[in-house]
């Protein structure tokens, strides 16, 4: 029994190995044909392909019709006869590293070497792109939902009542990924997360002299990226993400008189009104850290205070 | 601003008509088309954030779009554009000019609503009595000045990029490459002030949000057989053209009578006085990079080195940074390939000497100096390094292992144990199944183990305090800054230990139909901690569908659930702390 399964897991395996290794062959004495003549059987693609870049570009190389050949090889055998094997075809699945036909003229993508994001070794290019579509850097779908389709859990953070405008339309994945790995076009120093989020909100750069240790470290330990369901892409809602890291005010310890702030003895300030109760001063101190200490980011004006070193609540 | 914008656009369509011109004589193909819609978002309750990108207005406006595309021979025209109202449009358009250029430029607009804090808990009043009932000095109290103001700005976006083929053919390629990008924030903005002096007081004002970020870059490229160099420079600027809102701070004097100046002012930088607040300092950065990739007989190697100086151009204060990168991909054999990334970097930030007037001058007990030299903590060396081995035993599988090291050593900011330096040791597998073209599945599993991760020390929980250990010479009370010395707890929300895995399925039943399925699970802890352990779990099922009914249509559905718990210190002053 086992020597049965045994031989026919061989032979499967002579099958497949034989299988994976058909390619097509053209005649050496096939010719150009032109694209017009592709389009008279492949009407659907050439529409497409119409308006491609690639037909653009490869119109420049050689000033002739030949757009389709160019890749596909010359096909004049494969018109007469009809046979899928006498023409060049691309599977769908590329090994990694080689056969990758795109590569032979977008080798300027380093991690089409050196390997950043997964889809193009895996699938191919074709993963993400649609070469004969005239679409948006031919992609199969928009941007959004082409990523989405993988990365389902940003899509869900997308979703979140506090997010970056990517689902609106506003934003790009793009704008802050880069799927093919570092592109020759890009901004100044991006070399951290760090650098990637000050590409749009710079005025956060500093430095400064009055520093918030975590906005040098990572904004991701204070800020999701994507969504959150707490304001401002916090990681938690205030005064939590802040406790965190600080002891609360004392002040809040402070038992809160009932009655009207201005009652006698009244302050010395003017009658702003409001009623003070028992847990006032934990309202107070309690809810949201960031209406007295708004500068989070850092900030060059000082505090008041002279024992708190100017730095506690930098205005 | 409008005007800027206006001309921003003016320029924009002019530049996008120059290739248009150019080939009108013969423009042999060309598509165009329009679409006319409607959205509309509207929320019912004071919750501007509901809709944060849109103005929530209770109106239904038409939304226009236009694509245009255009070829002839190795030239090509694309531009789509949409247009909601004057804070909501976008319009982009790319040229290419065969094998010799290529330009795209792009302008898009969105309204983002800002909160309104209508300061409703800032007022209390404390009681010097058990029972409640009778006030005493300490109060706060807020004053919105904008009531029912409802806060935003347009965000405009307007960025190019073009490149140009000095020289291209087989062998060897130049090419220049230039781009920019700008944002413009345009609109107000809450600002919350807080004057702490004889009364806490807390003020809400308008203020507008007149706000330019710009980058430009430029660079040059060439490509000599398997080998390429290339040269880039960044410059980036931010300025705001709006003042800073201005605050006038109390004169500091006890808050019920009136009296006592000399020893609440004495406390003071400045009070009585009218001052600038939320005031971001303007600044610019520049880098400068150089890159270099070749081909190599195993595979390819690609690195860059960039120099950095950021500045605080109100302040003179510099950021400087130096950092390279290097990649080397090898086939090992025709299955077997390996990645290796390695990475270092110094940052180097300049300190600053706070120079602060003497605490309690001439006062009992007084005159103490508590200026310092604020040295930064962000003056670092990382480095990282990682090694991937991948395996294709075919195109049906594919296998990866990876493994590295991080390291980030601060100069001046200690971490837990007086260690500056935090080191993380990971490794991660990934598993890629396609039996047939119907099914494809995957697998991720990473860990990460990390030595002393950034935390905040001794900032939570204070000792009991039964008397001051250290009273200040020829004063009994005991002043807020002296509880500093008393607070011991350690806390951050970064694990030391982190595990992440990750499913994901595919079955497609019919060519135009696909299901996906997946599952994430992540689990960080950190119990190094002196206070209590830190844990965050992820628990995250997903489900998607896709029909195609033609290229033109397609109906998507999709389902996930995230479910995130997180236990992690957290200190609320009880009692004397």
């Amino acid at each position: 029994m086992s020597k049965q399964l045994m031989s026919m897991f061989l032979a499967a395996f002579v099958c497949v190995v034989f299988m994976s290794h058909i390619s097509a062959k053209i005649p050496d004495d096939a010719t150009y044909i032109g694209s017009e003549t592709c389009g008279a059987c492949h009407d659907d693609v050439a529409e497409a392909f119409r308006y491609n870049v690639h037909r653009v570009s490869i119109s420049a190389w050689d000033g002739e019709n030949i757009a389709c050949e160019s890749c596909h090889g010359r096909g004049s055998a494969h018109a007469d006869e009809g046979d899928p094997y006498l023409i060049k075809t691309f599977s769908e699945e590329y090994e990694y590293g080689e056969d990758n036909p795109c590569l032979d003229c977008h080798e300027g993508y380093p991690s089409a070497y050196l390997g950043d994001h997964h889809p193009h070794i895996e699938e191919g290019c074709s993963g993400c792109h649609q070469v004969h579509s005239d679409t948006e850097n031919l992609l199969v779908k928009s941007e959004d939902k082409l990523c989405f389709d993988c990365h389902i859990e940003k899509m869900a953070e997308f979703r979140m009542p506090s997010h970056h405008p990517v689902t609106e339309g506003f934003m790009n994945c793009t704008d802050c990924h880069a799927p093919h790995g570092k592109k020759s076009v890009q901004f100044v120093g991006m070399m951290s997360s760090r650098e990637r989020c000050l590409g749009c909100h710079a005025e956060k750069q500093g430095p400064y002299i009055f520093e918030h240790a975590p906005a040098n470290e990572d904004c991701m330990i204070c800020h999701k990226a994507h969504g959150s369901v707490a304001d401002n892409l916090l990681t938690q809602s205030e005064p939590f993400l802040c406790l965190s890291c600080h002891a609360a005010h004392f002040h809040s310890t402070i038992t809160g008189y009932t009655g009207s702030v201005y009652d006698s003895p009244s302050p010395v300030g003017p009658d702003r009104g409001g009623q003070s109760g028992i847990h006032s001063f934990k309202k107070v101190m309690l809810t949201k850290c960031t209406q007295c200490h708004t500068q989070v980011h850092g900030s060059d004006l000082p505090a008041q205070s002279v024992s708190g070193q100017a730095k506690g609540m930098t205005r | 601003m409008q005007r800027t914008i206006k001309t921003t656009l003016l320029l924009f369509v002019m530049v996008s008509l120059i290739p248009v011109s150019s080939y009108a004589d013969d423009l042999v193909e060309y598509d165009w088309g329009i679409y006319l819609g409607s959205h509309y978002t509207g929320s019912v309750d004071y919750y501007p954030r509901a809709g944060e990108y849109y103005r929530s207005n209770f109106e239904i406006r038409p939304e226009v779009g236009l694509n245009y595309i255009g070829t002839r021979n190795d030239k090509m025209l694309k531009v789509n554009a949409f247009y909601y109202d004057d804070k909501r449009m976008y319009l982009n358009a790319e040229g290419v000019g065969g094998d010799t250029w290529s330009a795209k430029l792009s302008y898009r607009s969105f309204f983002h609503r800002t909160p309104h804090d209508l300061l409703e808990n800032m007022t209390a009043r404390e009681a010097v009595d058990p029972e409640h009932n009778t006030p005493g000095g300490k109060t706060t109290t807020h004053q919105d000045y904008v009531p029912g103001a409802q806060f935003g700005y347009a965000s405009h976006q307007v960025a190019s990029e073009a490149i140009l083929n000095l020289i291209k053919n087989d062998e060897n390629e130049v090419k220049l490459y230039a781009a920019h990008k700008s944002i413009i924030e345009h609109g107000d903005k809450q600002v919350i002030s807080t004057s702490h002096c004889f009364s806490c007081h807390v003020e809400s004002h308008r203020a507008e949000v007149d706000l330019y970020t710009h980058n430009f870059m430029g660079g040059i490229e060439g490509s000599m057989g398997p080998a390429s160099l290339a040269y880039e420079f960044g410059y980036r600027f931010t300025e705001s053209r709006v003042g800073a809102s201005q605050r006038y701070f109390d004169e500091a004097q006890h808050p019920i009578q009136g009296n006592k100046k000399e020893e609440f002012g004495s406390r003071l930088i400045y009070d009585d006085t009218t001052l600038a607040v939320e005031k971001q300092p303007e600044t610019e950065k520049y880098s400068h990079t150089a890159k270099i990739k070749t081909d190599l007989p195993f595979g390819a190697l690609a690195g860059s080195f960039t120099h950095a100086r950021a500045t605080n151009k109100d302040y003179g204060l510099d950021t400087k940074s130096n950092g390279g990168v290097a990649r080397l991909f090898s086939r090992l054999s025709r299955r077997i390939s390996f990645v290796g990334n390695f990475s270092a970097s110094r940052i180097k930030d300049d300190p600053y000497f706070v120079d602060l007037p003497l605490w309690r001058e001439d006062r009992p007990g007084g005159g103490q100096d508590f200026d310092y030299t604020r040295y930064s903590s962000l003056t670092r060396t990382y480095f990282s390094g990682s090694g991937e081995v991948i395996y294709n035993p075919s195109i049906r599988y594919r296998l990866s292992l990876l493994a590295g090291y991080k390291s980030n050593k601060r100069d001046d900011f200690p971490i837990q144990d007086a260690e500056y330096e935090t080191e993380t040791l990971f490794g991660q597998l990934t598993v890629r199944y396609r039996p047939s073209s119907k099914f494809s599945g995957s697998m991720k599993a990473r860990i990460e183990q990390t030595d002393n991760p950034f935390m905040t020390v001794g900032k939570l929980l204070e000792r009991r305090m039964n008397g001051v250990e250290d009273p200040i010479t020829g004063n009994g009370f005991v002043y807020y800054f002296q509880r500093e010395d008393y607070k011991y707890g350690d806390a951050t929300q970064l694990p030391t230990m982190s595990q992440q895995l990750q499913f994901q399925l595919r079955y497609r039943p019919a060519r135009k139909w696909s299901l996906v399925g997946g599952l994430r699970v992540q689990l960080d802890k950190n119990d190094d901690l002196n206070t209590i352990d830190f844990e965050k779990t992820v628990l995250q099922p997903s489900l998607s569908t896709t029909y195609v009914v033609n290229p033109s249509w397609s109906l998507y559905g999709n389902f996930t659930h995230l479910n995130e718990s997180l236990n992690a210190p957290l200190a609320v002053a009880l009692f004397d702390g």
